[in-house]
């Protein structure tokens, strides 16, 4: 159901505390990320929101957690993210052969899940946490929105790499966006046309954006976004 | 906004130096597991949250973003968020809306202990305390007990909207008061 902006606007304040189910926030951070006046309550509702986490009173850390924390950041190092996923792709491990460098296998890997997410729309929400956690531990982000489409981008060798999958074929006229949001700042990561696949190298590094989404935007792309998000970072 | 330590440290998160992970756990640590302990109680998993929340900050260190607030209210509002969907998960880990309230009334233990900013912590609290009860109420509600707006409203017996009112109301009176030239 599409939300008005006036109805979407009064909801900025539980969107900033996290009082919003997980289907009300998707639709209010897609709206909050076109929007500018709701972009501006948004950010001073946190602020508000910032204050109140600094009223928690601290508790002494149990003995031994910061170990614990520091051995499983070490393993998080040693341990390829891609590893829960070759489990369940046998046809991709058979092409991924030996002479892939450990960091395409992974980003292959990737677009396989993230093409076969949108096969199993059943599983639809299962598939999208299962991406969203496997991405983020790439340091990379996961996609989607209301409909089939959803996207992974993950940092590669040089830059990064963009997968999407479930989009149709871009309008006459039209392209879809790939849009890095660095401190609040909208940032073009290139266009592709849709089909069935896309993988698009994305010559910049995604380290310092905090969110991604995709939009639709005349030939050539635009300079921002000018459309509301398909889908986002959730 | 943040100070040049947090920048720093986030620098060098980006750099992937272990040392920054344990200096954030050193000095960030306790307000993490404080508020888990706030929202879940049960130490295993406050603990697992903690856990999750710090190894978030080291998997991808861009999310922290130094120009937008400090480090801490950034990593307490992701322990905040890991251990809202835990309660959410399981009905029965919520918190009553009794020993949430007490809770939001206590004062700090503020004896000799050497916490960094705990003065400013009493003055914020003071904040909490400075709004008026129903907005406390709906606040604490929402964020420590990890109430949608709707249940909210539900658990408190009000229409929707003034749920939702009450919660702008609450928060822009805390942005005056963060505006306040006594903070600064």
């Amino acid at each position: 159901m599409e939300r008005t902006h006036d109805e979407l606007k009064t909801l900025m304040a539980p969107f900033a505390l996290g009082a919003l189910t997980p289907e009300e926030e998707r639709v209010v951070r897609g709206h909050v990320l076109s929007c500018k006046e709701c972009q501006r309550d948004a950010e001073s509702m946190r602020a508000a929101v910032a204050l109140l986490t600094e009223t928690v009173a601290p508790v002494q850390l149990p003995a031994g957690l910061t170990e614990r924390i520091m051995a499983a950041a070490r393993q998080d190092a040693r341990s390829p993210a891609a590893a829960p996923v070759r489990q369940s792709m046998s046809l991709g491990r058979r092409w991924l052969s030996g002479a892939l460098a450990g960091g395409l296998a992974v980003v292959v890997a990737l677009g396989l899940l993230t093409f076969n997410l949108v096969r199993t729309q059943s599983q639809l929400d299962d598939s999208r946490a299962a991406l969203t956690a496997l991405v983020g531990g790439r340091g990379g982000f996961a996609l989607s929105g209301s409909g089939r489409a959803v996207a992974s981008l993950v940092p590669g060798d040089s830059g990064a790499i963009f997968v999407a999958a479930g989009f149709h074929h871009a309008p006459e006229g039209k392209t879809y966006q790939v849009w890095l949001s660095e401190n609040g700042r909208m940032v073009s990561a290139g266009t592709f046309d849709g089909g069935e696949l896309t993988v698009l190298h994305v010559d910049k590094s995604v380290s310092r954006a905090n969110a991604a989404a995709v939009t639709i935007e005349p030939d050539g792309g635009s300079r921002a976004p000018t459309t509301a998000p398909l889908i986002a970072t959730q | 906004m943040a100070s040049s330590r947090d920048s720093e440290l986030a620098d060098r998160l980006l750099a992937r130096e272990d040392d920054a992970l344990r200096e954030a756990i050193a000095r960030h640590g306790s307000s993490v597991y404080g508020i888990a302990m706030r929202v879940i109680t049960e130490p295993t998993l406050a603990e697992e949250v903690a856990q999750d929340t710090f190894l978030a900050l080291w998997r991808r260190p861009g999310a922290f973003d130094p120009t937008r607030g400090a480090l801490q209210s950034f990593l307490v509002g992701i322990a905040r968020n890991k251990a809202v969907d835990l309660v959410r998960r399981e009905e029965a880990r919520r918190r009553t809306r009794e020993a949430l309230l007490r809770e939001a009334e206590i004062e700090p233990q503020c004896d000799m202990h050497a916490l960094e900013g705990l003065e400013e912590r009493a003055e914020v609290r003071d904040a909490l305390g400075r709004l008026s009860e129903v907005q406390r109420e709906a606040v604490v509600l929402a964020y420590f007990g990890g109430r949608t707006y709707r249940e909210v409203a539900e658990e408190l017996g009000i229409p929707e909207g003034t749920a939702k009112t009450r919660l702008r109301d609450a928060l822009t009176k805390l942005r005056t008061l963060l505006a306040s030239p006594e903070r600064s």
